[in-house]
């Protein structure tokens, strides 16, 4: 077991008094040679041999590499409600930030405006146009293997750019676009008439969200009636 | 050009990433009898037996220390018209660099043992040397070294 | 989308006051209210008008009605003079002048008046009507007087009658243009039938009667054609007289008080006239029945007589009656101007009511808002003196007091009477609260003395502690030096029995003490070896965290060669590998550190518990060393079997000492923990105190901002 020798990052780096000149070019430890060479050091060890043997097993399996479809999408949960939107369509996901009231605009459907990277993004409620409810959902997915995220989901629209919260980034996947089911004629639910088509991922059924008439009805909320 | 880099003894060397098909942790090998003391041994990649090569017995006649930092890199081998895959066990394979073409220098001296020793290239953290993969293997055992992996 | 209509009028409304916005209340409903009474006035304008030319009309008519008759008794005497021979010349000029003035003065009058109703000489010249314009008139009237001796009788009578015509229908225009036609709803209806339709009527018949009388008393021959219209004329001034007239005449009397009410006159006046001309018309009118009965012919002179005297008194009675009409009418016109004067007086009282009242309703809600309001900043300023005074000077200036305040109803005066409540309860609560700041203050400044008077003593106690428990060691020391100099004596009397067994006894409790000494470090190298374990399992962890961390930076080696090979398309993937290798790289440190401290802590324990070994080995020895000293000192027992009595008082003081610094040395190691334990929880105290002082101190801060007067 290597000992370190000089901890400056805890003397005089960003866990110490932030003396350090090189913070002036690096601004952070993490990116400074210093630390990295430092961290390195850790990795000169001998492997335990149960890592040996677990790896051993690892790499003899075979890399999912199947196709599974042609389309990227995101999935996403709101309430019990899984859904999804293209990725091409998604700017970025975020933390969730704070909202800014605007006043005699901000209604139940639109929230407000959200800073993102210094450009200022309408925010919507997506569960109030889709009409999902998503009280009780911490009771839902109390899961104790990993932790669960609300994030914010940037999306361009034909002409826009427009932000909603979601309470859970589920994960990218590929479908085909064979396997969607198309709509039920007599599609009733709110976020039916929003989709593109289902597809099912693990026995659930995820609704494909079409990103233009859900911007175009997100936008159509803030003029007066 | 995006290389990986490893260390032998206090030397860096890189080998090109688009010669690479992935970097595996250290695993349990299969040992060849017979065999020259640089072949490490076997491995199971995914289905397939890829032999390994022990780079720092190749080039410095000294068995790789078993640590964290130690990697197989897999790489793409081409002998006979034919697309092998071959296992590089290399010590610190750690970091990744990108190198400018313009700024690679001619290496000195090659004997003919040395030939898979490319280009130098002279960086901040010191010099790094290109290794031709293609050449790492005598040519008189590569024949061998595959017929016997798909006789296995 | 209307409640933010609402929102903003809302807003709007908010910049005026509310006197402004009541004022503007007022005059949006007060003034279309004022504008409909207005107009209401102009009807009656109207109606002053209507009056108004109902008087022109009447002033233009007096000389119209004296005209016609005197006109026909004018003809009545040129008729008479041709037939008859009898000269009426007198008579006839005196009617001359008469009509000359009569004429003269209708003249005046249609010239001054009659612009009113339209029959003026200018407004009739334009019209088709102009021959029967009074000048006019006064030319046809010099024209039949000059050619009147040149005419033939029957040409004469043709101008006579022409004359009459003309003169009739402007009395038509004018009874037209001033509207004195029959309207039954009109106030005057009786009178206005009565003089304007039959007297006129009347005077004709009269005047058409003579006439035929005197054409055939000089025919002397009955022509049917005549008598027919003679029987008609006396006919029709049969029923007019005895019917028509009287029943007009007694309506006006009866009905028209219903409109006016005010006029005992028409009574007066025209009854007993009515008697008299009635008895006259009559009169003549057997004449000519008689003539019609008996075709006998009647003197031309007395008929002449007779027809004039009747259309005087006639002239009379209609004079009568229109100076009533006009007396009536008068009435009416003034009445109108009352009503007038009444309703705007109403409509303006009205508005300038209303204006007032809203002025007092918007004062009386302003005055306790507006107070309300300073209260109400008072308070959120914390200047409860302030807003205490304010209440009051409202209060005594508006006669508000709690009695009575259920039958008052206005909201705003109870708003101003819960602030009131309000005020004075809040000041009492925050005295309380002040009160009880302050003895919580002083109590925790008293808790922070005990505590660390109790601190101090603590640690005096720890340090005397100490120094006892030294003192204890070196008595114990002492003592052992004491039990070989029993030993030498014991050796050297060998008769010290007693006292030895003692002095055995001594031996083994101290042997207990020790052995209790031992559990107790066996105990805590339990505990440490415990406390090893366990920084084992953190090891554990941090062998998960090494794999990870070995995973993840490959997993960046390999992310950054699938980008490359991506191409452009694995651009922005590459930042992302570089992101995790970086993570991998504080992970790998964060795995560092971690092992480091568990290492540094596993060595400090492993010193313990080796520190702890050592110590029991020792206690250990100490253990058997005693016990061999207690062996030893049975043996000894067994030599010194009757030994000296007067070693026993030495060997008690040893066994005291002994005893006794073993005693002192247990109390004080419990002692010491007690300290110890002591010393934490007066720790945690202390910080407990100093939260609560905190607390209080900010409090304290609160109540500062409230100002109390007195």
């Amino acid at each position: 077991m290597a000992k370190i020798k000089n901890k400056c990052w805890n003397e005089i780096g960003v866990f110490g008094d932030k003396s350090c000149e090189s913070l002036n070019e690096y601004l952070h430890c993490k990116y400074c040679p210093v630390y990295t060479n430092a961290a390195k050091e850790f990795f000169e060890r001998e492997v335990p041999p149960e890592f040996i043997n677990s790896w051993t097993l690892d790499i003899t399996r075979r890399k999912e590499t199947i196709e599974k479809g042609n389309l990227s999408v995101t999935i996403f949960r709101l309430g019990d409600e899984l859904l999804a939107v293209l990725t091409d369509a998604i700017v970025v996901a975020v933390a969730v930030k704070p909202v800014h009231f605007v006043p005699f605009r901000t209604n139940r459907t639109f929230r407000g405006l959200v800073n993102l990277d210094g450009e200022l993004l309408l925010c919507y409620s997506l569960e109030n146009l889709l009409g999902i409810s998503r009280n009780g959902r911490e009771t839902v997915e109390e899961n104790e293997d990993y932790a669960v995220y609300k994030r914010m989901i940037a999306v361009k629209g034909a002409n826009e750019k427009l932000v909603f919260e979601v309470d859970e980034v589920v994960g990218v996947t590929k479908i085909s676009s064979d396997s969607m089911t198309e709509l039920p004629a007599t599609a009733k639910k709110a976020d039916e008439i929003f989709s593109q088509g289902i597809f099912h991922l693990n026995d659930k059924s995820v609704a494909l969200l079409d990103e233009h008439r859900v911007c175009e009805s997100f936008r159509s909320t803030l003029k007066f009636q | 050009m995006l290389c990986l880099t490893f260390e032998v003894g206090e030397n860096r060397y890189a080998i090109d990433a688009n010669e690479i098909i992935e970097v595996v942790p250290l695993v349990n090998f299969t040992t060849f009898p017979k065999a020259p003391s640089y072949f490490a041994g076997r491995f199971n990649y995914r289905g397939e037996i890829v032999p390994v090569l022990d780079l720092k017995d190749l080039m410095m006649s000294f068995q790789t220390k078993m640590y964290l930092s130690t990697r197989i890199i897999v790489v793409k081998y081409e002998t006979d018209g034919e697309i092998h895959q071959l296992g590089l066990l290399g010590e610190k394979v750690m970091d990744i660099i990108r190198i400018r073409d313009d700024e690679l220098q001619d290496p000195g001296l090659i004997t003919e043992e040395t030939r898979y020793l490319g280009r130098l290239i002279n960086l901040k953290s010191g010099v790094v040397q290109l290794i031709t993969v293609k050449e790492l293997i005598p040519p008189f055992v590569r024949e061998s070294l595959f017929r016997d992996v798909k006789e296995d | 989308m209307l409640r933010k209509l609402t929102l903003r009028f809302n807003i709007l409304l908010r910049r005026y006051t509310v006197l402004t916005k009541l004022t503007m209340i007022g005059v949006l409903l007060g003034l279309p209210l004022t504008i409909i009474l207005v107009l209401n006035l102009f009807n009656l304008f109207d109606s002053i008008d209507f009056v108004d030319k109902e008087k022109t009309g009447i002033k233009i008519f007096i000389p119209l009605t004296s005209l016609q008759v005197h006109l026909m008794e004018h003809k009545a005497y040129s008729f008479a003079t041709i037939s008859s021979g009898v000269d009426y010349q007198t008579k006839i000029a005196a009617l001359n002048s008469q009509i000359k003035d009569e004429l003269d003065q209708l003249i005046k009058i249609n010239n001054t008046e009659g612009k009113n109703i339209g029959v003026d000489n200018e407004t009739m010249n334009l019209g088709e009507d102009y021959y029967l314009s009074p000048p006019s008139l006064m030319a046809q009237w010099e024209k039949l007087l000059s050619e009147s001796k040149r005419l033939s009788p029957g040409d004469l009578l043709t101008a006579y009658n022409k004359l009459e015509d003309n003169l009739g229908k402007f009395m038509r225009l004018v009874t037209v243009n001033a509207r004195l036609t029959l309207d039954p709803s009109g106030d005057a209806y009786h009178l206005i039938y009565l003089s304007i339709h039959l007297m006129p009527r009347m005077h004709d018949l009269i005047g058409r009667a003579f006439i035929v009388a005197i054409e055939d008393a000089q025919d002397s021959l009955f022509n049917n054609e005549r008598l027919a219209e003679i029987i008609y004329l006396t006919r029709t001034m049969r029923n007019l007289i005895t019917d028509e007239i009287p029943s007009a005449v007694r309506s006006a009397i009866d009905l028209d008080p219903e409109y006016n009410g005010r006029l005992p006159s028409i009574d007066g006046v025209l009854s007993p006239m009515l008697e008299h001309y009635r008895s006259d018309v009559i009169s003549i009118l057997e004449i000519y029945e008689n003539i019609i009965r008996n075709n006998s012919t009647y003197g031309t002179e007395e008929l002449t007589g007779l027809t004039t005297e009747k259309l005087d008194e006639s002239l009379d009675f209609n004079r009568a009656a229109l100076n009533e009409l006009e007396k009536v009418v008068h009435i009416n016109y003034n009445y109108t101007y009352y009503r007038i004067f009444f309703r705007f007086i109403i409509s303006v009282g009205a508005f300038l009511l209303a204006m007032v009242m809203i002025y007092f309703t918007a004062k009386g809600m302003i005055t306790p808002v507006n107070g309300v309001a300073e209260i109400a900043r008072d308070l959120s300023e914390g200047d409860i003196q302030s807003a205490k005074e304010k209440v009051f000077a409202l209060a005594e200036r508006f006669l508000v007091s709690p009695i009575g305040a259920k039958k008052e109803k206005d909201e705003i005066w109870k708003l101003f009477r819960a602030i009131h409540g309000t005020i004075d309860n809040l000041e009492i609560i925050l005295r309380q609260v002040g009160r009880a700041g302050i003895a919580v203050t002083s109590s925790v400044t008293q808790i922070s003395a005990s505590v660390q008077a109790l601190n101090a003593a603590i640690n005096q106690q720890a340090a005397s502690t100490a120094e006892v428990k030294a003192t204890g060691k070196e008595i114990y020391s002492s003592s052992i030096q004491l039990s070989e100099t029993v030993e030498d004596v014991a050796e050297k009397s060998g008769r010290t029995l007693q006292l030895a067994d003692k002095g055995a006894s001594g031996l083994t409790e101290i042997n207990l003490s020790m052995a209790s000494l031992e559990q107790g470090s066996k105990e805590i190298a339990e505990k440490l070896s415990e406390l090893y374990k366990k920084t084992s399992n953190i090891t554990n962890v941090i062998t998960t965290i090494t794999k990870i961390a070995t995973q993840t930076n490959l997993l960046s080696l390999n992310a950054s060669i699938e980008a490359e090979k991506a191409g452009e398309y694995g651009a922005g993937f590459s930042v992302v590998s570089a992101e995790i290798k970086r993570l991998a790289e504080e992970t790998a440190m964060a795995a560092l550190e971690i092992e480091e401290t568990i290492r540094e802590m596993q060595q400090a324990v492993k010193a313990d518990v080796i520190g702890v070994e050592v110590y029991a080995g020792t206690t250990r020895s100490s253990v058997s060393r005693i016990s061999g000293i207690a062996d030893n000192i049975n043996e000894i027992i067994e030599y010194t079997k009757g030994v000296l009595p007067s070693f026993e008082e030495v060997s008690t003081k040893m066994k005291i000492q002994t005893d006794g610094a073993a005693q002192i040395s247990d109390a004080m190691s419990e002692l010491n923990d007690v300290a110890l334990h002591t010393r934490e929880s007066i720790s945690e105290f202390s910080e407990i105190t100093e939260n609560l002082e905190g607390a209080v101190g900010s409090l304290r801060e609160i109540l500062a901002k409230f100002r109390f007067g007195g």
